[in-house]
C-alpha cells in the first residue's frame, strides 16, 4: 500500500489561506516529493517565500514528522492511500495533485 | 551595512560618548545603526496581491526601530484574540493572535511558560537591540489571567535553520544571536529556534526568536552564574561558525561597551515585564557577563565549533 501526505503552504495563518504545496509520498523504495504546480499568482515577497519553501520540501526524506528545517508555515497533511488500481503513485500524484488537493 | 554621514564624519570614541551622554541628537543619531531594522522591515507593496484581508494587517514592521540614546520599554497591550495554534511540533505552547489594531503576533501565555520565560525574553529583547540581534518586534499582555509575551508574526517565513537553505543575508545578525545566548545562557539556540525568509538573490534572512529557557529567567541562579556558558548540546547544526567570529567579536564589543545606567534600566523594565523583583548580585551578574563578553563569545564559539565536530 502507498500512503501520501498532502504539503501545504500556509500563506496567511491567521485566515487559513493554504496554496498546494506538494505531497510526500512513501512508497516501497522511500520516501518521494511531489511538488505541485504553482497554481496562484504570486508576486513579491510571498513569491519568494513560495520558491524557498520549494527549494526546502524537495530536501524533506522523511514521512512520519518533517525535519527541523521545515518552518511553521509548511504544514503536512493526514496520512492518505493511493488508490489501490493507481500503477504509478509518483506520476499520478505529480499529475493529480492539484486536483487532491481540492 | 552603510552608515549615516553623521556616523562617518564622527570619531568612534566620540560618537559613543556623544551617544551616552545623550548629547547626540535623534536626528544625528543613524536610525539603523545596528544594522537591523532597514532589512527586516516588511513593506507593504512587498507583497504583491494580497490574500487576504488579514494578511496586510501583518504590514506594520515587524522589527522596531533601535533607540540609540535609551533603553527600550515593551509595549503594554490591553488584550489580544487568539488565532489557533502554531504548529509545532513537540510543543503546544504558541499561538497565533491578532491585537485591537489588527496587527499580528505570536503568543505564549505565562501561565504555561512560567514568569520565567517571560523575564528572559523580556531581557533578550531589550538587549536584542543594540547588539544588533534581528528579533521580532515584541509586547506583553499584563492583564490578570491573560499575561503573555508577544513576538510578532513573520510573514514570509517558511523554514527554521538548515544549512542548505542559502547563503545567510545577516551574518551579523546571526552571530549577535550567538553573542546573545551566550550572555543570558541560552541554551535553546536548535535550528527551530531560527528563523528564515527569503532575501534578494536566493539568499535568506535569519531571524531569532525564544531566549525562553535561559539561566537569565531564573534571577536567583543566574545571579549566581558567573561566567558560566550555555549548553551547546541541542545547538542548530551547521552554523557558519567560521564566518561569524568578526561579527560576533564586533557584538560582543557593543556589549562591553553598553552604558551601565541603561543596562540597570534595561533589567528594571525585564523586571517590570516578570512583575517582580531582581534579586542582590542580578544586574551586576549581567553588567559583569556584558564587560567581558569578547571573552565569553569566544569561549562560546569555540564550544559551538568543538560540538559541530
Amino acid at each position: 500500500m502507498t500512503t501520501y501526505r498532502l504539503l501545504t503552504f500556509v500563506a496567511d495563518p491567521f485566515s487559513d489561506f493554504r496554496i498546494p504545496l506538494g505531497a510526500l509520498v512513501r512508497t516501497a523504495g522511500g520516501v518521494r516529493v511531489v511538488l505541485a504546480p504553482t497554481v496562484v499568482e504570486l508576486k513579491g515577497t510571498l513569491r519568494a517565500a513560495w520558491d524557498l519553501a520549494r527549494r526546502l520540501v524537495v530536501q524533506i526524506d522523511t514521512f512520519d514528522e518533517l525535519p527541523p528545517f521545515i518552518g511553521p508555515q509548511i504544514v503536512a497533511g493526514p496520512v492518505l492511500r493511493v488508490p489501490g488500481e493507481v500503477a504509478d503513485p509518483v506520476d499520478w500524484l505529480a499529475r493529480n495533485l492539484v486536483h487532491v488537493a481540492a | 551595512m552603510s552608515n549615516s554621514p553623521g556616523q562617518q564624519t564622527m570619531p568612534k570614541a566620540t560618537y559613543a560618548w556623544r551617544k551616552r551622554s545623550g548629547s547626540l541628537s535623534r536626528r544625528m543619531t543613524p536610525r539603523f545603526r545596528y544594522g537591523r531594522a532597514s532589512k527586516s522591515r516588511v513593506s507593504p507593496v512587498s507583497f504583491g496581491p494580497r490574500p487576504s484581508a488579514t494578511l496586510a494587517r501583518a504590514m506594520p514592521p515587524v522589527a522596531s526601530e533601535p533607540t540609540a540614546t535609551a533603553p527600550r520599554r515593551i509595549a503594554r497591550l490591553a488584550d489580544v484574540q487568539d488565532r489557533g495554534p502554531v504548529p509545532s511540533p513537540h510543543t503546544n505552547e504558541a499561538s497565533y493572535a491578532v491585537d485591537a489594531s489588527g496587527r499580528l503576533w505570536v503568543r505564549k501565555r505565562e501561565s504555561i511558560t512560567g514568569w520565567e520565560e517571560l523575564l528572559a525574553e523580556a531581557l533578550a529583547w531589550l538587549l536584542a537591540d543594540p547588539l544588533g540581534v534581528p528579533a521580532p518586534d515584541a509586547a506583553v499582555v499584563l492583564a490578570p489571567g491573560e499575561e503573555s509575551w508577544l513576538s510578532a508574526f513573520v510573514p514570509d517565513v517558511v523554514a527554521h535553520w538548515s544549512a542548505g537553505a542559502g547563503p545567510i543575508e545577516n551574518r551579523d545578525g546571526l552571530a549577535a544571536t550567538l553573542v546573545l545566548d551566550a550572555l543570558l545562557a541560552n541554551p535553546d539556540r536548535h535550528a527551530r529556534n531560527i528563523l528564515l525568509a527569503p532575501a534578494a538573490g536566493g539568499r535568506v534572512r535569519a531571524w531569532a526568536i525564544d531566549w525562553g529557557d535561559a539561566l537569565a529567567g531564573h534571577p536567583a541562579d543566574f545571579a549566581a552564574a558567573g561566567e558560566r556558558l550555555p549548553s551547546v548540546r541541542n545547538a542548530a547544526p551547521g552554523l557558519p561558525l567560521a564566518d561569524l567570529d568578526e561579527h560576533a567579536d564586533a557584538a560582543a564589543r557593543r556589549a562591553a561597551a553598553l552604558d551601565p545606567g541603561s543596562v540597570a534600566s534595561t533589567v528594571a523594565e525585564a523586571f517590570a515585564v516578570a512583575r517582580t523583583t531582581p534579586p542582590a548580585g542580578y544586574a551586576e551578574s549581567l553588567l559583569h557577563r556584558l564587560s567581558v563578553a569578547p571573552r565569553l563569545t569566544r569561549e562560546y564559539l569555540r564550544l559551538l565549533q568543538e560540538r559541530a565536530r
